[in-house]
C-alpha cells in the first residue's frame, strides 16, 4: 500500500515545470473553502447585538455564546448521545454491510442482481416520503427516543451505500482465493471470517468516515425518533436555536465549532488510510 | 477489539434501557427554545420540587409543528402539549375537556372564547394569548411625518405608506421565508375586507356556510395585497427574508410597519435593545373599526388518551398561577390570559395597553380570521397564496392565488364536514 | 460451488432484516396512505383511488419540483465530478501543501447539511448578507439573490457541489494513485502531450473512480433536502422544491398526507427504473474494463 503512495508521488512528470499557478490556484480554493468557516468563527464570537457585518471581527471577544451552547443546550450530552449513534450505526453498516455484499460480489445468478438492483434504488430513496410509516413502526416496538431506534432507521437507510462500497472491494478480491479455501474443506462461513474479512481494513476505513459524518450529523430521523431533550443529538441541539421565536445564531455558531472538533480529529487520524481505503473500494470496481 | 465491541455493545443496551424507566414524570411538548425554554424549565423544576412529579420537557423549536402532526397520526402524543392557536381546529379530537379544572373561571373570557369549543367545551389552558396588529418603528413613523393615532382606515394606512417610502424606507416588512408570517398577514387584510367591523363586503356568513364568492370577494381581497406590492409598499426580500430579518427590520429602523403579534415587539428587542416600537390594532377597510386579532400564545391542553391525567391537571393549575403566567409573559412578550394577573413595565404589554388607550373608541377583539371562517387546514395554504401574489401582483397571479384558496377551502370544507 | 452461492446468500439475512422493516414495511404504509384522503393526523381517511395520482400530474409544482429534482441531479453530479477530478490531479501532483489543500476542500462535509443551508442563507441575505457586502466592494449593486427563481436553484446546486466535492475528490485522488507510473513514462518517451496523456491514459483508467463518483453523487444530489430547506424552504414560491422537500410541504404544510405520499411512491419508482437503467449501462464498461 505504501508502495503505491511513493510511485503517484512521482508520477506527474508532466505537471512539474512550472509551480507558481499551483500556488496560487490552490491559495484561490483555500479561501473559498474558509470563508464560511471564518465567518462562523466570526458569529461565534460575537454578542448577539452585535449587528456589524458579518464578515468584521468581533469589537470585543464574547465567549457568552459558547457558555450558552454548553450550558443551556447541553452540548455535552448531545455529544455523549451523538458518539453512541454514530458507533452503533458505524457498527451495523460495517458488519451488515460486508456480509451482505460478500454474495453480491461472489454471485452473479438473476436473484443476486435482483437484489443489488434493490440495494441501489434504496439508495436513492428520499427518506422523508415514508416518515410517517417509520414513526408509527417504532412507536408500535416502544423505539422512540432510544439509541438502538435511532441506530436502526439511520443504519437502515445507510446500508445500501456500504454494501455498494464493500461489494465494489470484494469483487476486486480474487476468487481463487475462496476457491483454495474451499478445496482444504473450509466452509462459507469461514471462508468469509478467515479470507475475506481480514483484507477488508482499507475499505472499513472509508466506510467509517463516510457513514460516520453521515451518522454524526444526522438530521432528518432524528427529529422524529429522538423526541427527549435529554437524548438529543448534535444537529437537533443546533437546531434548537433555530426558531421563530427567537434564533440564536451566535449561539448556534458556536455549537456547530463545538461540533465539528471531534469529526475534523477523527478524519486527520485515520486520513491518510482514506485515500488508500476508497483507492481500493471505490476503484477497483 | 473484541473486548471493545462487547463493552461498546453493553453501554449501548444500558443506556437504551434506563432512559424507559423514570418514577412519577409527565411528558410536555412545548414550542419554546432558548431563553423563553428557561423559564419553562424554570417553572417545570419549581413544580418538580412542590409536587415529586417530574417533567419531560421536549423542545423541537420550529419543528414543533412537523413533529406534532406525526405524533398524532402514530397516536403518541405527549401528555400535555401546546396548542399554540390550534386547541379546537387541529388538536380537539386529541384533547381532553377542561371545563372542570379550577382555573377555568380565572382565564379572561375572550382568552377562553379561543379555546372553547361550539358545544362548551374547553380545550386549552389559555395561559397567555398572542395579539396581533401593526408593530410600528417610532421613530421612523416621526421621521416620515406619520402620526399613529390617525391612521384608522386602509386609505390612512396606505397614505402613511406612502410617507415611509418617500424617506427611503420599506413601509411594511413581512418576513415571508417563514410561511407564518405571510398567512398573518393575509388572516389582517381578508379580516379588513370581509368580517371585521368597518370592513366592506360582509362575508362573514358566506364563508361559513360555504357559499364564499371567491372569484368576486376573494379576488378583491388578493386584488388589496397586489396593490400594495405594486404601490412598492411590501419589502423587496419578501420571499428570502425570515422572523428574525422581520424583527430586525423593525428593531433597527429599515422599516415602518410589521403586521404581526405583539411578541415580535420583544424579538425585535432582542437583537436592538433600545428599539423605539409601538403597537396599533389592525386598520379595517372604512376605518370604522379596528381589529386586534387575539390568538393562543402559551395555551396547554391535556392528552385525552394519558393515564397521567391528574399529575397532567396538577402541572396545569401550577402554571396558571398569578406568578407563573406572569414569568412567561415578561419572557415572550404576550399577553396574560387570566384575569388576575398584571405585568408591569414590559415593553411589549406596555406598547399593547398604550395602543388599547390610544384607540378604545375603535378597536374591537377579533379571533383569528381563519380560525373563525375557514375551515381547519388553510394555514399553509394561505401563506402559499400570499407568497404567489406578492412574486406576481398581476391579473395571473392573483387568479391563480384565489384558485388554490378556493380548491383547498372547498376541499377542506368538505373534509370538515365529516 | 453452486452450493457454496447458496449458502452465500444466507449473508444478506442481516442487512435485509434491517431494510425489510425500516424501509420496504414503511414504503408499504406509504403506498397505503397515497390511496387515501388525509390531512396527516386526523382520524379521518377517506378512501379515493387513485385521484391522488392523477391531480398529480394536474399539477404545476410537481413537475417544477421534478424538474428541479433533475437538475440538482445532473448539475450536482457534472459539477462535483469534473472538479473533484480537477482538484484531484491539482492535490496529487508535488507541491507543499497539497495535503492542505486537500483536508480543507474535505473540511465543509463534516458540517451538517442543515447548518450549512443556514450559514449559506447569511451569506446570501438581501440585508447585511456576506456575498452583498463582498460585492460592493466592487461597485455591484446589493441585491436579493435567492428571490429570483434562477438563482435560488443555482445557488442550491452550488453549494450542494462545493461542500460535496471532497468526497470526489478523494474518489478521484484514488483512482489516480492507482495508475502506474510507468503508463506516463513511456508516454513522456514518445513525447506525448500533457493534454494527451490525460485523455488516453488518465481518463480510460479512471473509469471505475468515475463509475462510484457519478452513482454516489447522483444519490446524494436526487435526495437533497437539507440545504434546500434551511436555505430557501422551497422558495420563492415553490421554484426551488426538490421532490424530498416538496413531499414534505405538501405532506405537513398543505396537510395533504395522501397527496404527498403519492409523489413519494412516485419517486421511488422514478429513481428505481433511473437506477436500473444506469447500472446496465455502467455493467456494460466494467466488462469492457
Amino acid at each position: 500500500m505504501t508502495q503505491q503512495v511513493k510511485i503517484s508521488q512521482k508520477n506527474n512528470t508532466f505537471l512539474r515545470k512550472n509551480q507558481w499557478w499551483k500556488y496560487a490556484l490552490s491559495l484561490l480554493i483555500i479561501v473559498i473553502y474558509l470563508l464560511p468557516i471564518y465567518a462562523v468563527i466570526m458569529m461565534a464570537f460575537k454578542s448577539p447585538q452585535d449587528l456589524s457585518s458579518r464578515l468584521s471581527m468581533p469589537k470585543e471577544l464574547y465567549l457568552g455564546s459558547f457558555e450558552k451552547a454548553l450550558d443551556s443546550g447541553n452540548l455535552l450530552n448531545a455529544l455523549k448521545n451523538t458518539a453512541i449513534i454514530t458507533i452503533g450505526v458505524i457498527l451495523i453498516e460495517v458488519i451488515a454491510g460486508c456480509m451482505a455484499a460478500y454474495p453480491l460480489a461472489r454471485n452473479h445468478a438473476k436473484f443476486n442482481k435482483f437484489v443489488m438492483n434493490v440495494v441501489l434504488s434504496m439508495m436513492m430513496v428520499p427518506a422523508l416520503s415514508i416518515v410517517v410509516g417509520m414513526y408509527s413502526l417504532l412507536v408500535s416496538l416502544h423505539g422512540i427516543s432510544t439509541y438502538w431506534g435511532i441506530i436502526l432507521v439511520t443504519a437502515a437507510f445507510g446500508l445500501p451505500l456500504s454494501i455498494f462500497l464493500y461489494r465494489n472491494f470484494i469483487t476486486a478480491i480474487p476468487e481463487s482465493l475462496d476457491e483454495a479455501a474451499a478445496i482444504d474443506g473450509a466452509s462459507t462461513l469461514q471462508t468469509f471470517f478467515h479470507v475475506i474479512l481480514p483484507q477488508l481494513a482499507p475499505v472499513t476505513v472509508s466506510v467509517i468516515i463516510m457513514k460516520g459524518i453521515g451518522a454524526w450529523n444526522e438530521f432528518a430521523f432524528s427529529l422524529y425518533v429522538l423526541q427527549k431533550s435529554k437524548m438529543y443529538n448534535i444537529t437537533l441541539t443546533i437546531k434548537q436555536f433555530f426558531s421563530e421565536t427567537s434564533t440564536d445564531l451566535n449561539a448556534a455558531a458556536a455549537g456547530a465549532l463545538i461540533a465539528i472538533l471531534p469529526t475534523i480529529i477523527v478524519y486527520l487520524v485515520l486520513q491518510k488510510y482514506f485515500v488508500q481505503g476508497t483507492l481500493d473500494s471505490a476503484v477497483k470496481g | 477489539m473484541k473486548k471493545v465491541l462487547a463493552l461498546v455493545l453493553t453501554l449501548v443496551l444500558a443506556f437504551g434501557c434506563t432512559s424507559a424507566f423514570a418514577a412519577a414524570s409527565i411528558e410536555v411538548e412545548t414550542t419554546y427554545t432558548d431563553a423563553n425554554l428557561d423559564v419553562v424549565t424554570e417553572i417545570a423544576k419549581a413544580f418538580t420540587a412542590e409536587t415529586g412529579i417530574e417533567v419531560e420537557l421536549i423542545a423541537p423549536g420550529s419543528e414543533y409543528e412537523t413533529v406534532m402532526k406525526t405524533r398524532m397520526s402514530s397516536g403518541d402524543l405527549p401528555d400535555v402539549w401546546e396548542t399554540h392557536g390550534w386547541a379546537v381546529k387541529r388538536y380537539s379530537e386529541y384533547l381532553a375537556s377542561l371545563n372542570d379544572q379550577p382555573w377555568v373561571s380565572r382565564m379572561d373570557p375572550s382568552a377562553a372564547s379561543i379555546v372553547t369549543a361550539e358545544d362548551g367545551t374547553i380545550y386549552g389552558c389559555n395561559l397567555t394569548q398572542s395579539m396581533g396588529g401593526c408593530i410600528y418603528n417610532i421613530d421612523v413613523l416621526t421621521e416620515a411625518g406619520v402620526d399613529p393615532a390617525a391612521i384608522h382606515s386602509l386609505q390612512d394606512f396606505y397614505d402613511a405608506c406612502e410617507k415611509i417610502k418617500a424617506i427611503g424606507k420599506v413601509p411594511v416588512y413581512i418576513g415571508g421565508k417563514d410561511s407564518g408570517n405571510c398567512a398573518g398577514f393575509m388572516a389582517a387584510i381578508a379580516s379588513a375586507m370581509l368580517t371585521a367591523k368597518g370592513n366592506k363586503y360582509d362575508q362573514g356568513a358566506a364563508l361559513l356556510d360555504g357559499s364564499f364568492d371567491w372569484e368576486t370577494y376573494g379576488t378583491y381581497v388578493m386584488q388589496e395585497v397586489a396593490n400594495m406590492v405594486n404601490n412598492g409598499y411590501i419589502n423587496t426580500d419578501f420571499t428570502t427574508a425570515d422572523t428574525m430579518a422581520q424583527c430586525t427590520a423593525v428593531g433597527a429602523g429599515d422599516c415602518g410597519f410589521l403586521w404581526r403579534h405583539a411578541q415580535n415587539i420583544t424579538w425585535a428587542r432582542q437583537y436592538v435593545p433600545d428599539a423605539n416600537l409601538g403597537f396599533m390594532p389592525y386598520p379595517s377597510f372604512s376605518g370604522e373599526g379596528m381589529a386586534f386579532m387575539a390568538g393562543e400564545a402559551y395555551c396547554l391542553g391535556i392528552n385525552k388518551e394519558t393515564e397521567k391525567k391528574e399529575e397532567a391537571a396538577k402541572y396545569l393549575e401550577f402554571v396558571s398561577r398569578p406568578e407563573n403566567i406572569e414569568k412567561m409573559c415578561r419572557a415572550t412578550g404576550a399577553l396574560p390570559g387570566f384575569t388576575d394577573v398584571t405585568v408591569e413595565g414590559d415593553y411589549a404589554i406596555d406598547a399593547f395597553r398604550k395602543a388599547q388607550e390610544m384607540y378604545a373608541d375603535v378597536v374591537e377583539y377579533t379571533n383569528l380570521f381563519d380560525r373563525q371562517y375557514f375551515p381547519n387546514g388553510m394555514w399553509g395554504v394561505m401563506g402559499e397564496s400570499i407568497t404567489m401574489v406578492v412574486m406576481d401582483p398581476t391579473e395571473t397571479g392573483i387568479a391563480a392565488a384565489v384558485e388554490n384558496l378556493k380548491v383547498n377551502y372547498q376541499e377542506k370544507k368538505e373534509a370538515d364536514g365529516k | 460451488m453452486k452450493r457454496r452461492y447458496r449458502q452465500m446468500n444466507w449473508f444478506y439475512l442481516p442487512a435485509l432484516l434491517v431494510m425489510l422493516l425500516f424501509v420496504a414495511y414503511p414504503f408499504l404504509q406509504t403506498a397505503q396512505i397515497s390511496l387515501m384522503r388525509w390531512n396527516g393526523y386526523g382520524k379521518v381517511r377517506t378512501f379515493i383511488g387513485l385521484d391522488n395520482y392523477i391531480s398529480m400530474f394536474k399539477d404545476a409544482n410537481f413537475f417544477l419540483s421534478f424538474r428541479n429534482t433533475l437538475i440538482y441531479g445532473i448539475c450536482c453530479t457534472l459539477l462535483q465530478n469534473v472538479f473533484g477530478l480537477a482538484l484531484a490531479l491539482l492535490v496529487n501532483s508535488r507541491f507543499k501543501g497539497n495535503g492542505l489543500v486537500r483536508t480543507i476542500v474535505y473540511m465543509p462535509i463534516m458540517i451538517a447539511g442543515v447548518v450549512m443551508g443556514y450559514i449559506m442563507y447569511f451569506f446570501l441575505t438581501f440585508n447585511r448578507g456576506i456575498l452583498n457586502d463582498i460585492l460592493l466592494v466592487f461597485g455591484v449593486q446589493p441585491r436579493d439573490w435567492l428571490s429570483s427563481p434562477f438563482y435560488a436553484v443555482l445557488f442550491i446546486t452550488l453549494i450542494n457541489s462545493w461542500q460535496y466535492v471532497g468526497n470526489s475528490m478523494v474518489m478521484y485522488l484514488a483512482g489516480l494513485q492507482n495508475i502506474p507510473t510507468a503508463y506516463y513514462e513511456a508516454a513522456a518517451v514518445d513525447g506525448v502531450s500533457t493534454w494527451q496523456g490525460f485523455r488516453h491514459i488518465t481518463l480510460p483508467l479512471l473509469i471505475p473512480s468515475i463509475q462510484t463518483c457519478v452513482i454516489t453523487n447522483l444519490i446524494g444530489s436526487l435526495k437533497l433536502f437539507d440545504v434546500i430547506v434551511s436555505l430557501t424552504n422551497g422558495g420563492p414560491g415553490h421554484s426551488s422544491q426538490s421532490l424530498a422537500t416538496y413531499i414534505t410541504n405538501r405532506y405537513f404544510v398543505a396537510e395533504k398526507a395522501g397527496y404527498a405520499a403519492a409523489i413519494g411512491v412516485f419517486t421511488f419508482f422514478f429513481i428505481m427504473i433511473l437506477s436500473n437503467v444506469l447500472n446496465r449501462y455502467f455493467a456494460k464498461k466494467e466488462v469492457q474494463y
